[in-house]
């Protein structure tokens, strides 16, 4: 499916800029960005990866990992050669703003500010023509919305790259309509590879945690992330969960909000909903993956938590109240989409029935992989090219197998050190085993010496007593005085026994 | 009451998660400080579990430029400490506990620590009990699962406290940890709950990836240790969950050494360098600072002791040698300080006959192992050190000296190899030397990133 690109052709480590808007509130941005550092790092070794938003770090978020990205800066000439001369190669991924001021809801921000910083000109222009021919910029699973007066620039600007793709047909019409003359591709949205971008051990620990915090159930579990914005549609979503949960007794509805206008939607399903309810607080991006991974079943508006559900081959359906075509796009199949709240239950229970998840899996990601591969390999040959004309040169044979030496031998090194570390301790503990025993052998005996001495001391005291008796008895009147008839008598026994 | 005023900076470096189950004096007293030591841009997360006592009422009443999130019920130390992880918006996560008053410099320190080596995962800062005395000093991990704090009840200013070096696992009383880090890991896990053990799990899945908890002293916290949970309750949870860490780690704790006991007290310094291939000891009379900073340096992986025969060193010297990792030990008598350490060193730097009279005739018994390197530094002053000097000589692997005749009346003597270096770069020839004798030092590091002392 993915292969790894041969890097060995390059000594310098290839330097790829992924630019997106990731500095904001948004589940499917963190998923995008986590899985291309995934993917990527897969296929490039020696990557040197770096990530750049409107605000980067000055508008850390809880979504960004701890890993936030780095600022554009306002958009000037010298700017983006910086940025060129940084990198060997761009991804623009996720969603793609043409108007500046449109985006200063989401940073808190007066629209001017954002007019300044001009980062839709890094997002649509990229470097321009010129230095692009030298560190190429792409597309990957790009959101477009209707430009408007900006089609020229975006025509001006895709038009050269040789990849683009696209999260939507309606992006890529778009495009066309704009006069774009590159090849586009649509992709599914990158979140349906979120699982391998994410250990199990890690999935298993979170849903612990989920369950410990009482915001995920142990029995069966189906997911809603609801439209924003949407509240009043609540009680006809509850509604339409009822018969499922009249099947399922013990299934339980985890209502997650995942970007600011979820959480009033959630409130609301989770008031409707009662105690076949779950309500839980903020969720990092594990903490989803495990929540879809977990369930038995998700009903979503979101397209990136739909596919990140359809990667964990788990039944989804997208709920689409405001008839949105991506929704309709999104969906793998016809009757994975509901129009009308009363209809989730029946679609989602027919979805699980199809047991078609691994194949829906499996459709999503190959094109991904395919892309993924286009663009490992565009970065591998710019980073080739470039790092030529950076001085440096093909490997030497010879001297990339001192090196393997070199590692093996310290790695070697290492591992006879902590056996002679070990050896060493263990050996100190029979010495010291062997002084404890000498030790308390050697107190033993002292006690036995202690006690024998005692005992012989105890029978020189009655010898002395008895010897003192005997003394006594000897000198009575009655011993002295027949000491002439005991002598007699002894003679005449010696005598008889002759 | 006057509110506890703490800042929180609109572009975090880190945030301080605390998690409260009652005992809100102590919190209080720990906010505070956090507001007034902490000089890095940060924001604070407090968790309550519940608290019986209205701590809970207190944070959300009293306690301004916090994030405060008060749960229903004790849901535990772990599953909050997560609960905080999820909202925190810095790139670092400092875990301190709300009986734990951080002193003044604690996060640069931490910070610092943690971004100048790419293999450290984790830092914990040196815990002080509320009368002064040393409470923890970095922690040990003993093959059935029970751990030690280094240092308990020790002088703080002790140097033997006072240098960087792994440590098996950081209390999460004061921790600081890199929030990707702690996220890809998942967090602290459920199975420890309510509490206690956490941060033992957490380390042993750092070290599987490699990483390790580095103990930094500069950075420290007065800790009351029990103030919310008391002592009791403390005891009996520990124990559980070291049933449920030695289950989990049966593998991993069978090859870590058996817990020190009155036999066998060695195992405490053996377990300290555990990670530490070689160790060498550098016996001198006067502060060999170059030669101590230029083995530190080519042995980043290894420890490098000074043992100081001729008393105490200034502060300033342990200051700056703590710094780049040396342990200074000043012990009263340095034969019982080797016999305590019996077969621990790999090699034995003597400086002069001074240093050899002190040392050279427990050698023997304590470390038949150790190759000995022996620099001269002039003719000895009387008969016992000459008598210590051709001890030490016949003892040599490797003899360095200064000058022609030194070097005769070495080759007459020692068994190894004798150098001349006349140029008096001693630093450079010692670790020549140790070199030669096979001990490879940074040439056998791991190629990435800086590697932590050990």
């Amino acid at each position: 499916m993915s292969r790894p690109v041969d890097a060995a052709a390059t000594r310098a480590p290839v330097r790829v800029g992924i630019w997106g808007l990731f500095d904001v509130e948004d589940f499917g941005a963190a998923a995008i960005l986590r899985v291309l550092r995934h993917e990527l790092a897969r296929r490039i070794p020696g990557l040197e990866l770096r990530t750049f938003s409107p605000l980067g770090y000055d508008h850390a978020t809880r979504w960004d990992g701890g890993e936030p990205s780095e600022p554009f800066g306002p958009w000037s000439p010298e700017r983006v050669g910086e940025l060129a001369e940084a990198l060997d190669a761009v991804v623009v991924a996720g969603e793609v703003v043409v108007d500046d001021a449109g985006l200063a809801p989401a940073y808190g921000l007066p629209p001017e500010d954002l007019v300044a910083r001009a980062p839709s000109r890094f997002l649509v222009e990229g470097l321009g023509p010129e230095l692009e021919a030298d560190c190429p910029v792409a597309y990957f699973a790009a959101g477009l919305p209707d430009p408007g007066p900006h089609a020229p620039r975006l025509a001006a600007a895709l038009s050269p790259r040789s990849i683009v793709s696209v999260g939507d047909e309606a992006a890529r019409d778009r495009l066309a309509a704009a006069g774009v003359a590159a090849p586009v591709e649509v992709v599914p949205h990158p979140a349906a590879l979120l699982p391998a971008a994410i250990r199990p051990d890690v999935l298993d620990r979170r849903l612990e945690y989920l369950r410990a915090m009482g915001w995920y159930p142990r029995g069966e579990a189906v997911v809603v992330v609801g439209p924003a914005g949407r509240v009043d549609a609540a009680p006809a979503v509850a509604e339409g969960l009822a018969p499922l949960l009249a099947d399922r007794p013990g299934a339980v509805v985890v209502c997650a909000g995942l970007a600011p206008g979820d959480d009033a939607f959630a409130d609301a399903l989770a008031r409707a909903l009662g105690d076949r309810a779950h309500r839980p607080g903020a969720l990092t991006l594990e903490d989803v993956a495990a929540a879809l991974q977990g369930s038995a079943g998700v009903v979503t508006s979101s397209v990136a938590v739909a596919a990140a559900a359809a990667g964990f081959e788990r039944p989804a359906i997208l709920l689409d109240l405001d008839a949105d075509p991506r929704l309709e796009e999104a969906a793998h199949a016809a009757d994975a989409v509901v129009r009308s709240a009363r209809d989730v239950a029946a679609a989602l229970e027919k979805v699980a029935a199809a047991g078609s998840a691994g194949e829906v899996a499996a459709g999503l990601a190959a094109p991904l992989h395919a892309e993924l591969d286009r663009l490992a390999a565009m970065a591998v040959d710019a980073g080739a090219s470039r790092g030529a004309a950076r001085g440096s040169v093909a490997p030497d044979a010879d001297l990339e197998e001192l090196r393997r030496r070199l590692a093996a031998l310290a790695s070697a090194h290492r591992t006879r050190g902590r056996l002679l570390v070990a050896q060493r301790w263990r050996f100190a503990d029979r010495v010291r085993d062997s002084e404890a025993r000498e030790r308390r052998t050697r107190d033993e005996l002292e006690r036995r010496i202690a006690d024998l001495e005692g005992e012989r001391a105890r029978l020189e005291a009655e010898v002395a007593g008895k010897d003192r008796e005997l003394a006594t008895l000897l000198d009575t009147r009655t011993f002295r005085y027949t000491a002439g008839l005991r002598r007699l008598w002894g003679r005449l026994r010696g005598a008889g026994r002759r | 009451m006057t509110a506890v005023a703490l800042s929180s900076s609109p572009s975090p470096v880190a945030s301080i998660l605390v998690v409260t189950y009652g005992g809100w004096e102590w919190c209080r007293r720990a906010l505070e400080a956090v507001a007034r030591n902490t000089d890095v841009p940060h924001e604070v997360i407090v968790v309550d579990n519940a608290s019986p006592d209205g701590t809970g009422e207190r944070l959300r009443d009293e306690v301004r430029g916090a994030t405060v999130i008060l749960n229903p019920r004790n849901v535990g130390f772990g599953p909050a400490v997560n609960q905080a992880a999820a909202v925190a918006r810095g790139r670092f996560l400092a875990l301190l506990n709300p009986d734990a008053e951080v002193q003044p410099g604690w996060l640069p320190l931490l910070v610092e620590a943690l971004r100048r080596r790419r293999d450290v995962g984790a830092v914990v800062g040196r815990l002080l009990n509320v009368d002064g005395s040393l409470q923890e000093a970095g922690s040990l991990l003993w093959s059935d699962g029970s751990t030690l704090a280094l240092g308990v009840g020790a002088d703080p200013s002790d140097p033997a406290y006072r240098f960087s070096f792994s440590s098996d696992y950081g209390s999460a009383a004061c921790l600081l940890i890199r929030r990707s880090t702690f996220l890809d890991e998942g967090g602290f896990d459920a199975a420890y709950l309510p509490a206690y053990c956490e941060d033992v799990d957490l380390a042993l899945r750092l070290r599987e990836r490699g990483l390790r908890v580095l103990y930094e002293p500069r950075a420290a916290a007065v800790h009351a240790r029990f103030a919310s949970s008391g002592e009791d309750g403390a005891a009996r949870l520990i124990e559980r969950n070291r049933q449920v860490l030695r289950s989990r780690w049966a593998g991993a704790l069978a090859g870590r050494i058996a817990p020190p006991d009155e036999d066998h007290p060695h195992r405490t310094v053996a377990g300290r360098d555990a990670d530490a291939l070689d160790r060498i000891v550098v016996a001198a009379p006067s502060t060999p600072m170059a030669t101590l900073l230029e083995l530190a340096r080519r042995f980043p992986e290894d420890r490098v002791t000074w043992l100081a025969t001729g008393g105490r060193p200034d502060a300033e010297a342990i200051d700056e040698l703590a710094e780049a990792g040396v342990e200074v030990a000043v012990p009263e008598r340095a034969a019982a300080w080797l016999d305590e350490r019996l077969f621990h060193f790999s090699a034995v730097v003597l400086l002069g006959a001074g240093a050899a009279a002190v040392v050279v005739d427990e050698l023997e018994a304590a470390q038949p192992q150790a190759e000995v390197v022996y620099a001269f530094d002039g003719p000895p002053r009387d008969a016992s050190l000459r008598r210590a000097e051709v001890t030490a000589l016949r003892r040599a692997a490797s003899v360095v000296c200064a000058n022609e005749a030194e070097r005769r009346f070495a080759s007459e003597l020692c068994p190894g190899e004798v150098r001349v270096d006349a140029d008096a770069d001693l630093p450079s020839v010692l670790v020549a030397e140790l070199r030669r004798l096979g001990f490879a030092g940074d040439l056998a590091a791991p190629p990435a990133g800086t590697a932590p002392r050990p």
